[in-house]
C-alpha cells in the first residue's frame, strides 16, 4: 500500500564525547552539543542571533557527505538558546554547510605531519615524503575545476609547492594547538549543550519491531472469553452484524497529523534525527502553505530539497550544566541546495534554510 | 558516514524509558493536571508512565466490517477495547485495520489517548444520562452492596471504571455494540465536564453604578 518511500536513516544518542578531539576523527562524524569541528582551511560558522545578537549555540553537527562526491560534507545547526531572547515561539535557526574537497592520501600525510609536530622536528623531516606527495597536489587550488585552472597549474612549480607544504604543517598545528586555548576561552563566551556522538542505524531495521505480544495476549483471552476463534470470525461476516460500518479514527484533540508522526516514530521512540536525502519530512502538525514555500538556493539559484530532520526527543537531551539554556521545538526540517553547490576556493560555510514547526502543545504554554 | 561504533542497536535500552515529545509530556508532574486544565493527552506513553501496572486492557469485541468493491468484498476487523485501573480511570478505543491484532493494538492506543478520570466514589454521582446513535444509558446512584446492576457490556466498562455500585437503564438498539460502548462511556465521562461550584472563578465584585 505505501509507495516506494526513500530509505530512512535514524539518529541515535551514542556516548558522551570525552575532552575536545581534533583532526579528521572529529570533523567526520556527527553529534549533538559542543562546539562545532569546522572541516580543515575552513571558518568556523559563528552565527549570531537575528533578535538578540548573542551567539547562537551549535544543536548538532552531521557528517553527511553525499554519494558520488569528493567532498568532505558537514552541516551544522545552530539555535538561540538564551530564554530571555524574543518570545517563547519560532527561535532564531541557523543551518550552515561547509564543504571540502576529499583528498585521500592527505590523510595518511596528516598523520605523519602530527607525528612531526609531536616530535617536535625540523620540517625539513618532512622532506622525505615529498616524493609520494609530488603527485598529490595540495589542496584546493589543483584538483578543482581541471579545466580552467590549468594556467594556475602551470604556475606552480616546487618553490610553490614546498611553501604550500609549509604552510599546511602550520595551519594543522595551529589547528592543532588553537582548540584547546580557542576552546577554553570561547566556552565562556560561546555557550555549548553537553556533546555526544550521533550513531546512525537504517529505519527499516526497526520495522518490524513493534511488538504485538500484548494484542495477542488480548486477542486470546477474547477469544476464549467469547469461544469464538479466528475461522468463526470471519465466516461471521457473512451475516451482516447490525449497523456496523467502517470506522475512521477520529482523534479527540483533532490532531490528526501528531497521531501519524507518533505512530511513525513509535517503532523507535528515543530517535533524534531523520536523514533522508531527497526524501519525505514526517510533519508534525499540519503544514502552512506559506511555511512549505523553500526559497531557492542564495548561491547557484538551484532548488533546494529534504534533507533532515530533527526530532522532539532531542530537546530532552540538550541539557546543559546550568540550566539557562533552553531549546525548544517541535520539529525542524533541513532544506539544502540540491546540487550542494560550493564554489571554488570557498572558505566560509554556506547558509541554507530550515523549516520550525512547533511543539503542538506550545499554545498552551504562552 | 559517521564513524562510529555502535551500529548496533544503540538505542534499544532507551526505549524502556519514556521519551517526552510534547512539552506538555516534558513538564508534567501528575496526571491530575492534565484533567484540572481539560488539556489534551497527546502520547500514550504518558499515560503507561503515570499509571504503567495499573492499567487493565480488554477487548470488548471484534466484528469484521465489509466494503463492496467492485471486485468483490473487502473485510477489515473492528476492534473495541476498553482501558481502566480500577481505580477511577477509564479509556475507550475503537480501531479498524486489516488484522486483528493491529486493530486491537491501535485501539489499545487509542484508548490510552481518551482517559478520562471519574470520581472516588463507589458509584455514579447522581442520575447521569448519555446517548450516541440511538442508544440512551442512563445510570442511577446505588447504595453499596447492589453491584452493577446492568447489561454484560456495562458491566465490564463500569468496572474497568471502578464504580462497584450502580443501577442502569438503557434504551433503544443496544446490540449495536459500538454506539453502547460509545454511550457509556459518554455517560461515564459526563460528570468530568460538569462545571461545579468549586470551580467557577472568583467573582470579582464592583459596584454597581448607581451606588
Amino acid at each position: 500500500m505505501a509507495a516506494f518511500r526513500k530509505p530512512v536513516l535514524l539518529g541515535l544518542r551514542d556516548s558522551a564525547v570525552h575532552g575536545s578531539p581534533t583532526g579528521p576523527g572529529s570533523w567526520t562524524v556527527s553529534k549533538l552539543g559542543g562546539i562545532p569541528d569546522v572541516l580543515p582551511d575552513l571558518a568556523a560558522p559563528r552565527p549570531e542571533c537575528a533578535r538578540c545578537r548573542q551567539p547562537l549555540a551549535l544543536v548538532v553537527q552531521v557528517y553527511c557527505p553525499l554519494e558520488g562526491s569528493p567532498f568532505h560534507r558537514q552541516l551544522h545547526v545552530f539555535a538561540c538558546a538564551r530564554p530571555t531572547c524574543g518570545d517563547h515561539g519560532a527561535r532564531s535557526w541557523k543551518v550552515f554547510r561547509s564543504q571540502c574537497l576529499e583528498v585521500r592520501e592527505k590523510q595518511t600525510q596528516d598523520a605523519q605531519n602530527w607525528e612531526n609536530d609531536h616530535a617536535a622536528e625540523n620540517w625539513c623531516e618532512g622532506a622525505d615524503d615529498w616524493g609520494s606527495d609530488s603527485e598529490e597536489v595540495p589542496p584546493p587550488h589543483l584538483t578543482l575545476g581541471f579545466g580552467n585552472d590549468s594556467n594556475s597549474a602551470k604556475d606552480v612549480d616546487w618553490t610553490a609547492q614546498l611553501q604550500d607544504l609549509h604552510l599546511q604543517d602550520t595551519s594543522l598545528s595551529t589547528a592543532h594547538s588553537a582548540p584547546p586555548g580557542e576552546g577554553m576561552a570561547a566556552s565562556t563566551v560561546m555557550l555549548q549543550f553537553p556533546p555526544y556522538y550521533i550513531c546512525v542505524v537504517d529505519e527499516d531495521d526497526y520495522r518490524d519491531f513493534a511488538s504485538l505480544d500484548h494484542a495477542y495476549c488480548l486477542l486470546k483471552d477474547y477469544q476464549q472469553r467469547e469461544g469464538v476463534d479466528m475461522g468463526q470470525l470471519i465466516s461471521h461476516s457473512f451475516s451482516s452484524d447490525g449497523d456496523e460500518k467502517y470506522e475512521k479514527t477520529k482523534i479527540k484533540s483533532g490532531d490528526q497529523m501528531f497521531y501519524k508522526f507518533m505512530k511513525r516514530i513509535a517503532v523507535c521512540q528515543a530517535q533524534i534525527l531523520r536523514y533522508s536525502w531527497g526524501g519525505e519530512p514526517l510533519y508534525l502538525t499540519c503544514p502552512t502553505p506559506e511555511v512549505s514555500e523553500v526559497p531557492a538556493c542564495s548561491h547557484c539559484g538551484g532548488q533546494r530539497t529534504f534533507e533532515f530532520q530533527l526530532m522532539p526527543a532531542l530537546v530532552s537531551m540538550l541539557r546543559s550544566a546550568n540550566s539557562d539554556l533552553l531549546v525548544e521545538f517541535g520539529t525542524i526540517l533541513v532544506y539544502t541546495c540540491e546540487k550542494s553547490c560550493w564554489p571554488q576556493n570557498h572558505q566560509t560555510p554556506m547558509e541554507e534554510y530550515c523549516i520550525i514547526q512547533e511543539d503542538p502543545d506550545e499554545l498552551l504554554f504562552k | 558516514q559517521a564513524a562510529d561504533a555502535g551500529t548496533t542497536l544503540c538505542g534499544k535500552a532507551e526505549d524502556k524509558e519514556w521519551i517526552p515529545v510534547t512539552k506538555l509530556g516534558r513538564l508534567i508532574k501528575f496526571l491530575e493536571e492534565i484533567y484540572l486544565f481539560s488539556l489534551h493527552i497527546k502520547e500514550s506513553q504518558m499515560i503507561d508512565f503515570f499509571l504503567g501496572t495499573f492499567l487493565k486492557a480488554e477487548v470488548l469485541k471484534i466484528m469484521p466490517v465489509q466494503k463492496q468493491m467492485h471486485a468483490g468484498q473487502w473485510t477489515r476487523f473492528k476492534a473495541f477495547v476498553t482501558i481502566g485501573d480500577y481505580n477511577g480511570h477509564i479509556g475507550l478505543g475503537v480501531k479498524c485495520s486489516k488484522e486483528v491484532t493491529t486493530a486491537i493494538r491501535g485501539a489499545i492506543i487509542l484508548a490510552k489517548l481518551s482517559i478520562v478520570p471519574i470520581g472516588k466514589p463507589h458509584t455514579a454521582p447522581c442520575k447521569v444520562t448519555g446517548r450516541c446513535g440511538s442508544v440512551l444509558v442512563r445510570l442511577i446512584p446505588a447504595p453499596r452492596g447492589t453491584g452493577i446492576v446492568s447489561a454484560p457490556v456495562l458491566k465490564k466498562l463500569l468496572m474497568l471504571a471502578g464504580i462497584d455500585d450502580c443501577n442502569t437503564s438503557a434504551k433503544a438498539c443496544t446490540v449495536t455494540l459500538g454506539n453502547f460502548a460509545m454511550t457509556t462511556f459518554d455517560v461515564i465521562s459526563n460528570p468530568y465536564s460538569y462545571l461545579t461550584p468549586d470551580l467557577w472563578k472568583d467573582t470579582v465584585f464592583t459596584k454597581s453604578p448607581y451606588q
